[in-house]
């Protein structure tokens, strides 16, 4: 994990917070980086970790973590981790043999088209993240690498808002645990469904991480700043808070702009 | 070669650095799940196909200096060359006959989803996934697919911008990933962004992809009368490099690159060295 970004978001893995859903959003870039920041994050606080992670491959993961101090395997060992390879499944669910595919329902079926919603995505969330009498863990953690393959797998936009929703309710408010998201965007794209998913996402978000390449092109010492936005709600007033930093050498740079809308 | 971790370059002749013999040198070393596009006009096929063999040709031993380094457009590969080396191709109406999909399979019959169970039983018969000990890995499968999401295999996102089967392209290129994570192979694959009325499949086979190189043509366009690029015959665009167990990728520095391509030679080139000699003689005349 980045000491830095901790610093940033006045976060620490001795105290997590609880009930957060935290946005991920990448635009020119490569955002990934943030998900190995809270998949270590997470561990490292002592929660019970479920990793949906539907890009790359396990090992790759596993290769990033150890490299940030924290061993995926171990942490699958202990029961710690539940880590869903979606490529893997993938490959279960279209070439897997008929006796297996009669035992529990895969978490990607709505890709062969027997299902249009996610509900078999969130049945396995929510069956590994419900504390069992013995777990010791603190709160659970849902962790999404990359939201917007669902659509390119054949989700609609609302079956994967209702996922997203569902995991909330159970996840955030039922369970008090967090939620943390990826999800690419780009100013001038043309993939309606996933921008639509992404504001909507937006305004549901408790913290947004949102990395951006930097305008002005590419550089060799700074690849791009992250800017971050906290929504506190409290009462009838939201405050937003922004700053900005630069990704490379985490130097920050000051642009905080907080403002206030009034009751409306 | 270290197995597993393979990664493909291209070679860059930068007149700064220009090479002794003045030729390009292609070194090659390949990511075990390199997934690599390029889109281009219809005329540029052809110096894809090049790429292609440039990257995945079979160098014997005693070449192995001058790996995919002579050949000729004009000319086909010699046959002695096919006997000589171990190969499966795909052609769907034999394919249909030969080795029909299981019915249990929920998928509907289409040809990229026969096109994944060949590669699948490709990888599985010949070892490249490990799972046969027996079998000893000496190699790693290069696989190459030409024209995907053209109506040739089936789809009808090259022909409408509303296409029934807008997911096909997509789902593909996730299950292809996942056969090539599991095992020792890479993939090269043309796509013909130019035909693809909807963006927004070309945006997500981006995020599916490890690397999307676009090659674009000078030919119909105010460029080919340009006299800055003269010299070249269209643009090399690196939208996208791997970056496979790493936090980062290693970008590169140069970012504008160009190509020349002729009957014996193809050369990308940095393009800021040709924006500096156009402007130099100007400068001082």
């Amino acid at each position: 994990m980045f000491t830095e970004l901790n610093e940033l978001l006045d976060a620490s893995p001795q105290r997590p917070e609880t009930g957060k859903f935290t946005l991920l959003r990448d635009t020119r870039t490569d955002g990934s980086f943030l998900v190995h920041h809270f998949l270590s994050f997470y561990l490292r606080a002592g929660c019970k970790v479920c990793f949906v992670a539907l890009l790359q491959s396990f090992s790759h993961y596993n290769i990033v973590a150890q490299k940030l101090g924290v061993s995926l395997t171990a942490a699958k060992e202990r029961g710690q981790l539940v880590f869903l390879e979606g490529l893997k499944s993938c490959l279960d669910l279209l070439f897997g043999e008929e006796e297996k595919q009669s035992g529990q329902p895969s978490p990607l079926q709505f890709i062969s088209e027997s299902a249009s919603d996610l509900k078999a995505l969130f049945d396995f969330v929510r069956t590994f993240l419900t504390p069992a009498g013995s777990d010791s863990w603190k709160g659970p953690v849902l962790l999404v690498d990359d939201l917007s393959v669902l659509l390119s797998l054949g989700a609609t936009p609302v079956a994967v808002l209702d996922f997203i929703h569902y995991c909330r309710v159970t996840v955030c408010y039922q369970l008090k645990g967090n939620i943390v998201v990826l999800v690419h965007s780009n100013e001038d794209s043309e993939d309606e469904e996933n921008e639509l998913i992404v504001n909507s996402l937006c305004h549901h978000s408790d913290l947004i991480l949102w990395v951006e390449g930097l305008a002005t092109g590419f550089c060799k010492d700074v690849h791009g700043q992250v800017m971050h936005r906290r929504a506190r709600r409290g009462g009838t007033c939201w405050c937003h808070t922004q700053r900005c930093l630069q990704a490379q050498g985490w130097a920050r740079r000051a642009a905080s702009a907080p403002w206030e809308m009034a009751q409306g | 070669m270290q197995l597993g971790t393979v990664r493909v370059e291209f070679c860059v002749k930068n007149s700064h650095y220009r090479m002794s013999t003045g030729e390009p040198k292609l070194s090659s070393k390949y990511y075990n799940v390199v997934l690599l596009e390029a889109y281009t006009s219809a005329e540029w096929e052809k110096p894809l196909r090049l790429l292609s063999i440039l990257l995945f040709s079979q160098a014997s031993p005693t070449t192995s200096t001058k790996f995919g380094h002579y050949y000729d457009v004009s000319k086909t590969m010699s046959p002695e060359l096919f006997q000589s080396i171990k190969w499966h191709s795909f052609y769907l109406p034999e394919e249909l006959s030969l080795h029909p999909l299981p019915l249990h399979l929920p998928c509907k019959l289409t040809p990229t989803r026969q096109l994944l169970q060949s590669i699948q039983r490709i990888i599985y018969q010949e070892g490249f996934d490990g799972s046969d000990p027996q079998k000893k890995l000496k190699n790693i499968l290069r696989i190459g697919i030409q024209s995907l999401g053209s109506m040739l295999w089936g789809d009808d996102i090259c022909s409408s911008d509303t296409p029934e089967h807008i997911h096909s392209l997509t789902k593909f290129l996730y299950v292809l990933r996942g056969l090539l994570r599991k095992s020792l192979s890479a993939c090269i694959i043309t796509v013909p962004a130019h035909l693809i009325q909807n963006k927004a499949i070309m945006e997500r086979v981006t995020n599916l992809s490890d690397m999307v190189v676009g090659l674009e043509s000078f030919i119909g366009s105010e460029r080919e009368t340009n006299p800055l690029y003269k010299d070249y015959h269209g643009l090399v665009h690196v939208q996208q490099i791997p970056r496979l167990n790493s936090l980062i990728c290693d970008v590169s520095d140069t970012k504008d690159l160009a190509f020349r391509l002729k009957r014996k030679l193809f050369t990308i080139e940095v393009r800021e060295t040709v924006l500096f000699h156009y402007l130099e003689p100007k400068r001082w005349s």
